[in-house]
C-alpha cells in the first residue's frame, strides 16, 4: 500500500469519483477498475479496496483529485481507465458529464 | 408578531394515533423481535395462552438486558434519534417500535429485564393510566415484579421479558372456546412470519432459536434454495455514497411440479408461490419486503419463478425512507434504475423456463402457438403438417380442398379464447377435453349426414 504513490492514489479517486457521478459505483466498475490498476500498475486487490475505503472516507470532490496529478502520461491512463470502468454497466449523463469535467481540467489534449 | 401557544395533544388521543399505525399482530412481534436481536439473544421464547378469561402474551429473551436507567429511557415514545448511525446488528430505527407495536395490539406493556449484575427491573406503560394522568410510566418495585414474573424467570443471569396484557384481540371476543381458537390461528400465522421474516437468523452456528408455545420456529428460506430445481442467477452489487455495499442476487425458484406438497403448503400453495415472485429486501439480515416488484417490474406469469434478494444495511435508512414499522421502504430512483437494469436476465430465465413448458404443453400435433415477436402477438392455428389433415386433404379434389381449407381457417379465428379462459379461471377441474369419445364422434358423422 505505501509503495503506490500520491499521484497514483489520486488518479485512482479521480476514477472513483466519476464512476461515483450517478450516486452509485457498481459492482461492474469497480471490478473493471481493479482489473485495469492491477493490470497497468499492479495493485493487489487488497490494496486496492484498501485506496476505496480511504476514498469513502475522503469528504473531497473530484477537482482536488485531478489537481493532485501532474503526471500527463499518467493523466491520459487514468482517464482511459475511467472511461472504460464508467461505462461497464452503461455510461449514465452525469458520469459522462464528469468525464468531460476531468478531461477539460487536465487539458486540451483529452478534450 | 406572532406567539407560541401549546398545542401539544392530549396524552389519550395520542396513544389512539400511535396505537393505529397500521400494525398488524405479525408485525408487531416482529418489530419486538428486532429489539430482542439487538440485544444479541440467543434464545427467544414467545408465549401466549390464556389465563382465566383474559390473554397473556410475553416474549422472553437472553440478550444483554438493560439497567432502570436504560429501561426508563427505552420505554419513552421516540427515544432514539431516526437519524443517528447505527451500529451492525441495531435493527431499530426510531426507538418508538416496542411501543407503538405493543399499544396497537394490548391494553398493558410490561417489560421486565435485567443486566448481568444488575437488578431486576421493571416498567408498565397501561393505557388506562396514560389516558387519565398523561405519559407517566410506572416503575414497579420487587413486590410488583415478582407478581409479574416466575421464580424460573427471575433467576435468570440477564435477558428481558415484554408483556402484552389484555390484547384487543382477543378481548374482542366473548367465549374461551373461541379465543383458544384465535389464539391458535395467532400463533400459526406467527410461526410462518417469523420464519419467513427472520429465516437468515434461524440458521447457521450464530442462530437465534426461537419457540412460539415452546415449538421452535422453523426458517423459510423464500429462494427455496433447499428444493432441488432451484437456481442461484447473477449476482452483483453497489456502493452508495456512504462506500456501504447493496448486494442484489437473483433466483429461479423450481417448478411447483418438481416441489412435494409439504413444501408447497409450507409456501402458502401454489396461487401464493407464483404471485410471491418479485424483490426480497433485507436490512440488516430483516426481512422487509417479500415479494413485490416495487414499480420495477410488472407483475407476471412469466416472472413467477423470479426472485430477487436486495440486502441494504441500515445506514441507508433515511435515503430508503423506511417507516416506523420496518415494513415498507422507498427504493431511491438511481438505485430503481440500475436494479430495473438487473433485472432482465433473471425475470428472461425465468420467462424461458416458463416458454419451455408451455410450448411443450400447449402445442399439440393438431395446434400450433404462433408467437410474433415484432408484432408481440401469438395466434393459435391448426398446424397444416398434422398427418391426419394431409391425409384428408390429399383425397379432395382442388375445389373441395379449398372449401376445406378456408373452413379450417375459419375455425382457427373463431377458436373462443376468451370463453376458454374465463371456464378455466373459474371451474377449470369442470372441463375434461380429452373426456370427447366415441358417442361424440357418432353424433357428429350424423350431424354431417343429415347435412349431406
Amino acid at each position: 500500500m505505501s509503495e503506490i504513490g500520491s499521484q497514483l492514489k489520486n488518479g485512482i479517486f479521480a476514477c472513483l469519483a466519476i464512476c461515483a457521478a450517478d450516486g452509485l459505483i457498481s459492482g461492474e466498475e469497480e471490478k473493471c477498475l481493479e482489473k485495469e490498476f492491477e493490470k497497468y500498475f499492479g495493485i493487489a486487490s487488497k490494496d486496492f479496496q484498501k485506496i476505496i475505503d480511504l476514498y469513502f472516507r475522503s469528504q473531497d470532490q473530484l477537482e482536488i483529485f485531478l489537481l493532485s496529478v501532474d503526471d500527463v502520461s499518467l493523466r491520459t491512463k487514468i482517464i482511459e481507465i475511467a472511461r472504460l470502468a464508467a461505462a461497464a454497466d452503461g455510461l449514465q449523463i452525469n458520469e459522462n458529464i464528469a468525464l468531460q469535467k476531468a478531461e477539460a481540467f487536465w487539458g486540451e489534449a483529452f478534450v | 408578531m406572532s406567539r407560541l401557544v401549546d398545542a401539544s395533544p392530549p396524552a389519550k388521543n395520542h396513544l389512539a394515533v400511535m396505537s393505529r399505525m397500521g400494525y398488524d399482530f405479525n408485525t408487531a412481534v416482529a418489530d419486538i423481535l428486532d429489539n430482542s436481536i439487538a440485544a444479541r439473544a440467543r434464545a427467544i421464547n414467545i408465549e401466549f395462552y390464556l389465563n382465566g378469561a383474559s390473554a397473556i402474551f410475553w416474549i422472553e429473551d437472553d440478550g444483554i438486558g438493560m439497567s432502570e436507567e436504560e429501561l426508563i429511557k427505552n420505554m419513552s415514545i421516540g427515544c432514539k434519534n431516526a437519524d443517528d448511525e447505527r451500529t451492525e446488528g441495531d435493527l431499530g430505527r426510531f426507538g418508538a417500535g416496542l411501543k407503538t407495536a405493543s399499544f396497537s395490539q394490548a391494553d398493558i406493556l410490561s417489560v421486565i429485564t435485567k443486566r448481568a449484575d444488575d437488578c431486576l427491573c421493571a416498567a408498565v406503560w397501561d393505557k388506562a393510566v396514560v389516558a387519565e394522568k398523561g405519559w407517566q410510566l410506572e416503575v414497579l418495585d420487587s413486590r410488583e415484579i415478582d407478581a409479574l414474573t416466575s421464580d424460573d424467570q427471575r433467576q435468570r443471569d440477564h435477558g428481558t421479558i415484554v408483556r402484552w396484557d389484555a390484547i384487543s384481540v382477543i378481548q374482542s371476543l366473548d367465549h374461551s372456546p373461541d379465543k383458544q381458537i384465535q389464539i391458535d390461528d395467532i400463533c400459526s400465522h406467527l410461526h410462518l412470519h417469523i420464519g419467513l421474516y427472520f429465516h437468515k437468523f434461524l440458521v447457521g452456528n450464530d442462530r437465534v432459536v426461537v419457540k412460539i408455545n415452546n415449538r421452535p420456529v422453523e426458517p423459510i428460506d423464500p429462494f427455496m434454495r433447499h428444493i432441488q430445481g432451484s437456481e442461484e442467477l447473477e449476482d452483483t452489487y453497489f456502493r452508495t455514497e456512504k462506500g456501504d455495499r447493496i448486494t442484489i442476487q437473483g433466483y429461479r425458484i423450481p417448478f411447483i411440479s418438481k416441489m412435494s406438497q409439504s413444501d408447497i403448503d409450507l409456501y402458502g400453495g401454489e396461487t401464493n408461490i407464483r404471485q410471491n415472485q418479485g424483490l426480497y429486501v433485507y436490512r440488516q439480515n430483516r426481512l422487509i419486503i417479500a415479494g413485490k416488484w416495487m414499480g420495477l417490474h410488472r407483475h407476471s406469469n412469466l416472472a413467477g419463478l423470479t426472485r430477487i434478494e436486495v440486502n441494504i444495511p441500515s445506514s441507508l435508512d433515511n435515503e430508503w425512507a423506511t417507516d416506523v414499522k420496518k415494513s415498507s421502504l422507498q427504493i431511491p430512483p438511481r438505485v430503481k434504475q440500475k436494479i430495473k437494469k438487473l433485472l432482465a436476465k433473471p425475470i428472461g430465465a425465468s420467462r424461458k423456463a416458463y416458454q419451455y413448458r408451455g410450448d411443450k404443453e400447449v402445442a399439440n400435433s393438431f395446434w400450433k402457438a404462433n408467437n410474433n415477436e415484432r408484432t408481440k402477438l401469438i395466434t393459435y392455428e391448426i398446424d397444416p403438417n398434422n398427418t391426419s389433415l394431409q391425409k384428408i386433404v390429399g383425397q379432395l379434389d382442388a375445389a373441395s380442398k379449398r372449401e376445406f381449407l378456408k373452413y379450417l381457417i375459419e375455425l382457427s379465428a373463431a377458436l373462443p379464447l376468451t370463453h376458454i379462459y374465463s371456464t378455466m379461471a373459474t371451474s377449470s377441474k369442470s372441463i375434461a377435453q380429452g373426456a370427447l369419445g366415441d358417442d361424440a364422434l357418432k353424433e357428429l358423422i350424423e350431424a354431417l349426414k343429415d347435412a349431406c
